[in-house]
């Protein structure tokens, strides 16, 4: 990998603040509009029965990673988290549109207006960025090294 | 470095796993056995033949005189008749005599040589003869309902929407008298009389039978509304399993789970009653639910549950609808009319 601190540094800046946002978007659609987002939840044939909890952790656990990607210390964790959370929203759709009896409709905002094949494309673009993140994170070109 | 690619390993796997995971169980509650035992006598109903429509808006509207009728959704005015031996295809198109009624959705019901055209939600009842297809208005004010089931040429039993309570009511309308009787307290109420009331109406020899969709119910009824019985279906679902959830910021009222049916689809023949059921039975493999509607035979006369037989889907899909007509059952799938020759099993035991 051929690429200056700089430009690592400011890459794994963008990244985050593009799942920052992201996050901080869904969150704040889930909540503003609570009751019909943990009604749509409880239609999901995957998680009917888990859905008072799930319609909490998914808005708290969404901030919390936020939190965690803006502070430069703890940033490596939030791109962690935000890479598995993208991976287990990703499996969602994928089991969802493939193995689920029938497809429910549960996301907010603009993310309302796409279909789940769209939706399944915007998550697998997403999480690579979270590889990345990962990899880039206190990267280090090897001619720097001490 | 190593690190990070064996932790963005286990990350990925655990995240597909817990999703899978939840999935799994998720399914196992939703699809629980009850502990009922189903009876497959062998060669019940095999199929024997079918008809392409050409359309899958088609449905039922009734079976008289060695033909049966087929009503069209996007085509309401049409009827499609054809014989038990699928060799004769006739189109009729009806004439209303009365065209300034609010007309949206008009439904088809035939039965011996009469018709009838409704609409429960403006409401209107047309009738007429089969022989000329000319219709007649008959009632055009009353409560609204839901569902329509001819009993003979003046009398139809209908599923009411009540005007105070907003509940489910079953009902007969006089259509020569223009007045009703209402069967107060014939549908059971459980927690809100709309949704855990609904269900499907039919009228056998002269008997309403009302098949509850989300227990496992019927409630058996002679055309003056008094109850003969309620009937029970073999599976375990006594209390409706739904949840409602009211969604005040948006204004409505909806289902906060899945509501779990029970009884999607039926038909009656006679003393029968078939009832196309969604619970698997105890000892089943779950392999024939995936590619066959089953259907469960109970004798009206003393409430008794006489055997079950599949009918297989096409091409991957269910059937939508079915009637039971003499030896024959048949179905609609997609733009198919199927037909099975049905063995009188029921009589051999």
């Amino acid at each position: 990998m051929k690429l200056s601190a700089p430009a690592a540094k400011f890459t794994v800046l963008f990244i985050s603040l593009a799942y920052i946002l992201l996050f901080i978007y869904a969150a704040a659609s889930k909540v503003k509009d609570f009751e019909q987002f943990r009604n749509q939840l409880g239609q999901s044939p995957l998680l009917s029965a888990f859905a008072g909890s799930v319609a909490i952790a998914v808005p708290v656990t969404e901030i919390l990673i936020s939190l965690l990607l803006a502070f430069p210390k703890l940033r490596i964790y939030g791109l962690y988290a935000a890479y598995t959370l993208m991976v287990m929203f990703t499996a969602y759709i994928y089991i969802i549109l493939n193995y689920s009896a029938f497809v429910p409709c549960s996301c907010g905002g603009i993310l309302e207006k796409m279909d789940w094949n769209e939706h399944l494309f915007f998550n697998l673009a997403f999480t690579p960025l979270g590889v990345l993140g990962i990899f880039l994170e206190s990267y280090t070109p090897k001619t720097d090294r001490p | 470095m190593k690190k990070k690619i064996l932790l963005t390993f286990l990350l990925t796997i655990l995240g597909t796993g817990s999703v899978a995971a939840l999935f799994i169980s998720s399914e196992n509650i939703v699809r629980y056995h009850n502990n009922f035992i189903r009876r497959f006598p062998p060669h019940v109903a095999e199929p024997s033949g079918s008809l392409n429509l050409g359309f899958n808006s088609y449905y039922f509207a009734g079976r008289a005189d060695g033909k049966i009728y087929l009503g069209n959704l996007t085509a309401p005015l049409q009827v499609l008749a054809i014989d038990t031996a699928m060799a004769a295809k006739n189109s009729f198109q009806i004439e209303l005599k009365e065209k300034d009624l609010p007309f949206d959705t008009p439904q088809l019901k035939v039965l011996g040589k009469h018709f009838f055209m409704y609409e429960g939600a403006v409401p209107y009842i047309f009738s007429g003869k089969v022989a000329n297809w000319k219709g007649s208005l008959r009632i055009k004010d009353g409560f609204y309902f839901s569902q329509l089931a001819p009993i003979d040429s003046s009398h139809v039993a209908v599923r009411y929407i009540d005007k105070s309570t907003g509940q489910n009511l079953l009902g007969v309308i006089d259509l020569d008298r223009k007045s009703s009787i209402k069967g107060y307290g014939l549908l059971q109420k459980q927690f809100d009389g709309i949704f855990d009331t609904d269900g499907i109406l039919h009228v056998t020899d002269s008997k309403i039978v009302y098949n509850y969709r989300y227990r496992n119910g019927y409630v058996l009824a002679a055309n003056s509304l008094k109850l003969v019985r309620r009937g029970k279906t073999i599976d375990t679902v006594e209390t409706v399993v739904m949840k409602l959830d009211t969604v005040k910021s948006r204004g409505y009222i909806t289902y906060a789970a899945p509501p779990h049916v029970v009884n999607r689809v039926s038909a009656v023949s006679g003393k029968y009653l078939f009832v196309n059921s969604t619970m698997p039975g105890n000892n089943e493999h779950l392999t024939i639910w995936k590619t066959a509607s089953i259907i469960d035979v109970y004798n009206l006369d003393d409430n008794s549950y006489a055997g079950s037989f599949p009918l297989h889907f096409k091409d991957g899909k269910a059937m939508r609808g079915f009637i039971v007509y003499g030896n024959h059952v048949f179905l609609l799938n997609d733009n198919q009319l199927i037909r099975y020759m049905l063995r009188d099993f029921a009589s051999e035991r």
